[in-house]
């Protein structure tokens, strides 16, 4: 009988796996941490107190591909005069350094993010991810992995223009 | 009208797919696999056509190509995307599935079923592309132009390296549907295992070549100077070569002694179900990469309905059938003893399976705790280093005295004998290699690491050479006569001990420098130095690009060996750079040169990035090997055939 139910285990542990990402991407577009105050932080070279809106906070790491592919967007946001407050999430500070000498500098100021609080506090899945926060420190956006030139341009820059009312 | 008859002939391919699905004529079979792979040609070509004419009434064209593009990458642009490599993919099922349609699989119903499976594996699929990524869909009004190609993806490696790693990824569905046809008919015996043999070969080899050619293009196009991040979508391609590496493995136990019936069978089912969850993970956005481009809620929910359904019944029918092929199996013949091949090949199977499981923990175990609202935590390359590399330490070593224990019972006594002499050698010339390394590079970052990881890497080169020794036993008619499945072993596991040379001496040796030069400045690093002579400004096809050339010399020795050319473009239609570094290879290592910024305070300053990779040239002559190894063996296959 034993002999049966081992049969059963790859069965049981496949469906489990497929509810656990049902529920994935089921859920709410991480309604959650919209609108609500902003999250703690309190990092080497980013405060709570630093951040003011309206402003874009962006999650990003010298070792993570995808933000490479965003990095040249971020700077054209800060050309357009946008302050974005750089979170490196588990990166050394050197290769910080290095990137973003290799790729330009788009970051009104950046906090260090070496233990991952704050990527926890914020509600984070994975790097990179953008928020849009208001002048009355509340988040107003939040955009999970890759920002692409429409993102840029039918949402950010338009809530930030709103914002700035 | 040429996308229009590509969408036809998809729709038909799907009605195609299911007659060969369901319909119980097993005439028909065969006819419809021929069909259903034309049909998925026209549409593959058809979507090709618009590329090349690039029709920009195609939504697809219109997003991903542009009129300015080279050729080649607006053929390539074809499967640079999410519909048209969901369209490759299928048309590799129905390729794979007119292979075996066409070739000879004994007995006939055994053939029938695996079919059936592939049609109903190949509508499932096509149904996804007709319903949520149609690349055949019209614009209203043509844009004037396109809007390009990510220019980090204009590479000639990378124009090879989606069909090859789809090529080992759909190759995987004849295992997983001869598996499920030998559950269903209770027949997974020796003759079962030759006629999967080669389909498990030619999909490894060919998941191997994808997943050196994919390493090989981050390592030279991506600009940051390494070859695996253990991103996620690597991953999903290192999970399915790591169970087909055990499948491999354990198709040649049920081959030739009829046993690890229920394991096989589960082996396959699992090889393929990883390569279907890789697609799944790149194609939902549930895991943001580089190679993420489609991010789709609905598409996301549509795979993995696909994936539930197919591996969800897989499993249900191994667990339903697995029972009574035990019983066939406990046949005398079966026994062997701790020391034997089987019992290697066992291990082997353990450490690759165990593997597999750490790198998928690695990478879900982030996504199934949001998932359960548990919190979020994050997992990195350290959590890799720590899990998977100690793992493989035992197995590589495994993997140097297994060919010489003998079937159903070794001999300790002549086995110590025969690895005594490698022994010897291996701790004779490891030093060597170290000193003749560091004395001219410098030391590397970790001395443990460096000992442990060519000492491992030395015992299996040496060991494999002196297995090849002992079967030829050094005399031109025995090297003759050798079976190519015999040439395919050694060179794959050969392939194996020279990549790790490459990554050893790559990550461990690796000598990195960062600095703001002028022209005339000079940056020492590793065994050369570095001088600026100047910078320049040009202009390509579709971009403008800064670029600096430098001279390269030897530490100490002003004969220039030679000139470097660092570039940085931009790609103004796609509002993108890339960096196009300069490199100078050697046998004994890489220079690697990137161009930075231009200081904005002194303009003549530029930040120049420069690493030296010592080895790294044997990781790619390991990758060749290893791919290499396993299209021998499979031609060894097709010649033992009467």
């Amino acid at each position: 009988m034993t002999k049966n139910f081992t049969n059963f285990v790859p069965l049981i542990v496949f469906l489990a796996l497929v509810i656990a990402f049902a529920a994935l991407l089921l859920r709410p577009e991480k309604a959650e941490m919209i609108s609500k105050p902003l999250p703690a932080l309190s990092l080497e070279g980013l405060k709570a107190e630093d951040l003011k809106g309206p402003a874009v906070v962006n999650f990003f790491a010298s070792w993570c591909t995808p933000c490479r592919a965003e990095h040249s967007l971020l700077i054209e946001l800060a050309e357009n005069d946008v302050p974005i407050y750089g979170i490196a999430y588990k990166d050394k500070k050197a290769d910080m350094k290095r990137y973003l000498e290799d790729l330009g500098n788009p970051y009104t100021k950046i906090g260090a993010d070496i233990k991952g609080r704050a990527f926890i506090d914020w509600g984070l899945t994975g790097v990179p991810e953008s928020f849009v926060i208001d002048g009355e420190g509340r988040i107003r956006y939040h955009h999970g992995g890759v920002l692409l030139p429409e993102d840029i341009k039918h949402t950010i820059l338009p809530l930030i223009k709103e914002l700035s009312k | 009208m040429i996308p229009e008859l590509g969408h036809f002939a998809l729709i038909l391919a799907l009605v195609v797919a299911l007659a060969q699905g369901f319909l119980p004529y097993p005439a028909l079979k065969k006819r419809a696999a021929i069909l259903l792979f034309s049909l998925n040609l026209i549409a593959f070509l058809s979507l090709t056509w618009a590329y090349i004419v690039t029709d920009l009434s195609v939504a697809n064209v219109a997003q991903n190509s542009h009129t300015l593009k080279p050729f080649i990458y607006k053929v390539a642009g074809v499967w640079g995307n999410h519909e048209g490599s969901m369209l490759l993919w299928s048309l590799m099922l129905a390729l794979f599935s007119m292979l075996v349609a066409l070739s000879t699989v004994k007995p006939e119903g055994l053939k029938n079923k695996v079919l059936s499976i592939q049609g109903l594996l190949a509508s499932g699929f096509l149904a996804f592309i007709l319903l949520a990524s149609n690349p055949f869909a019209r614009l209203p009004f043509a844009p004037v132009d396109g809007a390009g190609l990510n220019p980090v993806l204009q590479d000639p490696g990378l124009a090879i390296h989606p069909p090859l790693l789809y090529m080992g990824y759909v190759g995987f569905s004849v295992a997983f549907a001869f598996a499920l046809a030998g559950l269903l008919e209770g027949k997974l015996d020796k003759d079962w295992a030759r006629a999967v043999r080669p389909w498990v070969l030619l999909s490894w080899s060919s998941l191997s070549a994808g997943i050196g050619l994919g390493s090989w293009w981050a390592y030279y196009e991506l600009g940051w100077g390494g070859w695996w991040f253990w991103d996620p979508v690597e991953n999903a391609s290192l999970m399915p070569w790591l169970l087909g590496t055990a499948l491999l493995h354990s198709v040649i136990v049920l081959e030739k002694r009829n046993t690890l019936k229920r394991w096989v069978a589960l082996l396959a089912i699992l090889t393929f179900s990883l390569s279907m969850l890789g697609t799944f993970l790149v194609r939902s956005g549930v895991l943001t990469s580089v190679h993420a481009f489609a991010v789709d809620p609905m598409r996301g929910i549509f795979i993995l309905g696909l994936l539930t359904l197919y591996t969800g019944s897989a499993l249900i029918i191994y667990a339903w059938k697995a029972g009574s092929l035990e019983n066939k199996a406990l046949e005398s013949t079966a026994e062997f003893s701790p020391v034997s091949r089987e019992s290697t090949l066992i291990l082997n199977n353990l450490f690759m399976t165990t593997g597999c499981a750490t790198v998928l923990i690695g990478t879900l175990y982030p996504l199934v705790m949001e998932a359960l609202n548990a919190g979020q935590i994050s997992v990195g390359p350290p959590y890799f280093i720590a899990t998977f590399v100690p793992l493989m330490i035992p197995a590589l070593i495994l993997m140097g005295i297994a060919p010489f224990i003998a079937w159903k019972k070794g001999n300790l006594t002549s086995l110590k004998k025969q690895l005594t002499i490698p022994f010897i050698i291996v701790l004779a010339s490891l030093p060597l290699l170290i000193w003749i390394m560091e004395n001219q590079n410098g030391e590397g970052t970790h001395p443990v690491g460096v000992w442990v990881g060519l000492g491992i890497a030395l015992w299996l080169s040496v060991t494999t050479i002196s297995e090849w020794v002992k079967r030829t036993e050094l005399k031109l008619s025995r090297i003759k006569s050798l079976p190519l499945s015999a040439w395919g072993m050694s060179s794959a596991h050969l392939g194996i001990s020279v990549a790790i040379f490459g990554m050893v001496g790559s990550t461990l040796w690796l000598k990195e420098e960062i600095k703001l030069m002028k022209p005339g400045d000079v940056m020492p690093i590793g065994r050369y130095e570095l001088k600026l002579e100047e910078i320049t400004a040009s202009f390509g096809p579709n971009y403008a690009a800064d670029a600096a050339l430098l001279g390269l010399h030897y530490k100490g020795s002003s004969h220039s060996i030679a000139t470097l050319k660092a570039e940085r473009r931009h790609y103004p239609v796609a509002r993108q750079g890339t960096t196009e570094a300069a490199i100078r290879k050697s046998w004994r290592d890489d220079i690697y040169v990137a161009l930075g910024d231009q200081d904005s305070q002194k303009p003549e300053y530029w930040v120049i990035r420069a690493y030296v990779h010592p080895l790294v040239p044997y990781l790619w002559l390991g990758y060749f090997m290893i791919a290499l190894g396993g299209f021998l063996a499979l031609l060894g296959t097709r010649k033992k055939k009467p």
